[in-house]
């Protein structure tokens, strides 16, 4: 691995974790164009240390909101408990999905442009809808959570966007834009560390000195990135602006599709 | 008035924060440094070293307990200044 693809893998990560364009599904198309198979795994070591830094952004660009619920925790804000019960409930269909089925899923989907192309479909569909939500004035309930949850564990399927498909979720059941932006990027962040802790607990890594400067040009790549593309992203749900990334999701699901027909033919 | 929503952008960090976020990188490189080696030079020849309980335990829990404490740091009110 060497500093420039460290710094474009960094960038790249910052950029996909919260803007609404699949990660997931841009790096099963890399790896078919790259015709680089192994891609995930030979870079397993560098994706937890880059998950770790845009897990790091969230809280940093949350820092005062996240502070402001631990308070409400202790001082048993009502208002504060509902938000973290959420939170965790939105949780459990994605650990339910990644736990049972992420095999299952990473088989049905891995080098297969036809699906991936159509689930950028649906992305870019849902970013359309999003859009056009309106009366969005309602707060994250528990009821509402679940049903984020559940688009939340749908957006596992490499080609639909996490953050394009909670956030687009939330605003169609009438939450505030600025707060289904705040709470697609927060539910994600215990996910990510669990995900961290049991990667590294299973000691499946190795570390050699030559890794340890790319890793940490990759970690403040995504860092930086990563705190850039949070708040962008929360001005553009603001803005109803989503429908940008709905025009690349489209474009990009289209050729995916014709290449995966191109391929098959 | 409305009252004013906290911005995303407003996370001014104080000194002690950059102090704490330093120990925390200098934590988590330690626990890197940790999961070298358990390598062998020859391929034809298996080295124990690579299970060792440094690379498999010790290592991990370090890295670990380096993020926690870059989060401490993240989230650590700075003191107010009078």
């Amino acid at each position: 691995m060497d500093f420039l693809e460290a710094l474009i893998l960094g960038i790249v990560q910052g950029l996909t974790e919260f803007l609404p364009v699949s990660s997931s599904g841009h790096i099963e198309l890399a790896q078919k164009i790259l015709g680089a198979d192994d891609l995930k795994d030979k870079e397993a070591l560098l994706s937890v240390v880059l998950h770790a830094a845009t897990a790091l952004s969230t809280l940093v660009v949350f820092r005062k909101d996240i502070l402001e619920i631990l308070q409400g925790l202790i001082s048993k804000n009502k208002k504060h408990i509902t938000f973290s019960l959420a939170i965790i409930i939105s949780m459990i269909p994605a650990a339910f999905v990644g736990v049972f089925f992420d095999d299952f899923l990473e088989s049905l989907f891995e080098g297969n442009l036809l699906l991936v192309g159509s689930m950028l479909l649906v992305t870019c569909g849902l970013l359309f809808l999003a859009d056009t939500a309106k009366n969005t004035n309602n707060e994250v309930t528990v009821k509402s959570a679940l049903i984020i949850g559940l688009a939340q564990a749908i957006a596992i399927l490499p080609g639909i966007s996490r953050s394009g498909a909670t956030i687009s979720t939330s605003v169609l059941l009438g939450i505030d834009r600025t707060k289904a932006a705040r709470f697609s990027f927060l539910m994600v962040v215990p996910l990510i560390l669990g995900k961290i802790a049991k990667d590294l607990l299973d000691g499946k890594f190795t570390f050699s000195s030559e890794l340890a400067a790319p890793l940490a040009i990759g970690f403040v790549a995504s860092f930086i990135t990563g705190i850039i593309a949070c708040v962008w992203m929360i001005a553009l749900v603001k803005k109803s602006k989503l429908s940008w990334f709905a025009f690349y999701c489209l474009a990009v699901g289209i050729t995916a599709i014709l290449w995966g027909l191109n391929v098959s033919a | 008035m409305a009252k004013k929503e906290n911005t995303p952008t407003d996370f001014v960090f104080s000194k002690q924060n950059y102090v704490l976020l330093l120990i925390s990188l200098a934590v988590i490189v330690v626990g890197f440094a940790l999961l070298s080696g358990g390598g062998s030079d020859n391929p034809n020849e298996f080295s124990e070293e690579i299970f060792s309980v440094r690379r498999l335990y010790v290592a991990p829990i370090i890295i670990l307990g380096g993020y926690f404490l870059v989060i401490y740091a993240i989230m650590k009110k700075p003191n107010k200044e009078i």
